[in-house]
């Protein structure tokens, strides 16, 4: 993305505005005033911070989408305490967990060239997903380097305080554990821990790491390996390892990462394939 | 009760109780400064014409019982619920040309409750909108360059692949 200046409105010179907000030119107020649209261009960053913040994540990132000076402006301030710390990215009660992988599960498709991730497609939960649209409808483009979503923490505080949505759901004080699935290939699954104790960083790791780390553990895949994958569709769900809530002890939890597609097929015709030519 | 003037950038006088007017932060800020007396001169607002500062009068004529805002930023009223009551439903009903210059003034003014309330006014408006709906919606133009529009649709056509 090209550096984007992020327009102030003239009027605004005399107020509060306390983040950076170079003046637009007389050319570009003249081409607005023109085409007749004054928004978003015309606004201080403080105000779109405003109403961005009353959004969901999903929603930030259409607009990000629509809009190059939204985009700016969340590539610039996405980590703004007034837009991270609302209820939009993490939950409710309980900051304790990013809400990108929270609702059912959601989808991303990850672009991967030697194991580095190269873009990322996110599919948002069906909970955003109004009957009568195509799941292509929603789909977001994330540039993963970029993204300012990516760069949210995946825990929040109180990590090891239950939340909302599945309040029987500790997330484990010991690890973190990602358990890899393929689709109809039920012995290549595979399951990983990275303990907290020994890797204090995961704590803060952000989502655009904790996804690295996923495909990391994808390239890694002995099965993966033999067919270089290049696009790869995951799931991605956070699960508790037990059903019940009568149990005493708390619950760990793993990350669920189920891989749909490789190369645009199921990964049952990659394996096939790959058996035919022995 | 007393009254003062408020002067508008179009160069209107506005007679508003002093009450009324003492919902804008700055306002309140400016009487207290010079003590409280300003019966004979008007406020001068340069940022706000006629049409939009009789708006946020009767905006603030209507809310000058409210409790004043709390101070802390992290409390419960700031939680990012979108409710808007019904008077400032129908209050926002404008077009959209109003509509932000109402939030501009409210910016200006530091009359922080009608910041609260365009601003969720809009978000409303976006609710739930793909990126072109939202661009219908406000008249945004899709002010990507062609290298980054380029980028864009070349990762939307990997993704429907």
């Amino acid at each position: 993305m090209q550096q984007h200046t992020i327009a102030a409105h003239p009027k605004a010179a005399a107020s509060s505005c306390t983040l950076p907000v170079p003046k637009i030119t007389i050319e570009e107020e003249e081409e607005d005033h023109i085409r007749g649209y004054t928004f978003p261009r015309h606004l201080p960053v403080e105000i779109h911070l405003q109403i961005l913040s009353y959004l969901s994540y999903v929603d930030q990132l259409r607009c990000a989408a629509a809009s190059s000076t939204w985009h700016a402006i969340l590539t610039t301030y996405g980590q703004d305490p007034v837009i991270v710390k609302s209820d939009a990215r993490y939950s409710q009660d309980a900051i304790r967990c990013h809400r990108l992988p929270f609702q059912n599960c959601c989808t991303f498709t990850i672009n991967m060239v030697t194991r580095k991730i190269n873009s990322i497609v996110f599919i948002p939960p069906s909970i955003f997903n109004p009957a009568g649209n195509s799941n292509d409808h929603w789909k977001v483009a994330i540039s993963p380097e970029t993204m300012y979503i990516l760069k949210d923490r995946l825990f929040g505080i109180n990590l090891w305080e239950p939340s909302l949505d599945k309040p029987t759901v500790r997330h484990n004080p010991n690890a973190l554990t990602i358990r890899l699935s393929i689709n109809g290939l039920s012995w290549a699954h595979k399951s990983i821990s990275w303990s907290f104790a020994t890797n204090m960083d995961l704590l803060d790791i952000p989502i655009g790491e904790f996804l690295e780390l996923v495909s990391q553990l994808i390239a890694t895949h002995s099965f993966i390996k033999l067919c270089k994958p290049v696009d790869i569709t995951v799931t991605l769900q956070r699960e508790p390892d037990q059903p019940t809530a009568l149990a005493a002890k708390p619950f760990g939890s793993w990350w669920d990462v189920r891989i749909l597609r490789m190369n645009g097929s199921s990964p049952l015709q990659v394996y096939r394939s790959l058996r035919k030519l022995g | 009760m007393s009254t003062i003037k408020l002067l508008s950038s179009d160069n209107a006088e506005l007679a508003v109780d002093k009450e009324v007017a003492e919902r804008s932060i700055l306002i309140k800020n400016m009487l207290e400064d010079v003590g409280g007396d300003m019966s004979d001169q008007a406020i001068p607002i340069p940022n706000v014409n006629e049409a939009v500062l009789r708006k946020v009068i009767e905006w603030c004529e209507h809310h000058k019982s409210d409790p004043p805002p709390p101070a802390d930023e992290d409390s419960d009223s700031r939680k990012k619920s979108t409710d808007i009551e019904e008077w400032d439903q129908k209050f926002m009903q404008v077009d959209q040309e109003m509509l932000f210059e109402i939030i501009l003034a409210a910016n200006y003014l530091d009359i922080k409750p009608l910041l609260d309330v365009g601003c969720k006014t809009v978000a409303n408006m976006i609710k739930g909108k793909s990126p072109e709906e939202i661009r219908k919606t406000f008249n945004i133009q899709n002010d990507f360059t062609p290298e980054e529009e380029d980028q864009i649709r070349r990762e939307n056509e990997w993704a429907e692949e």
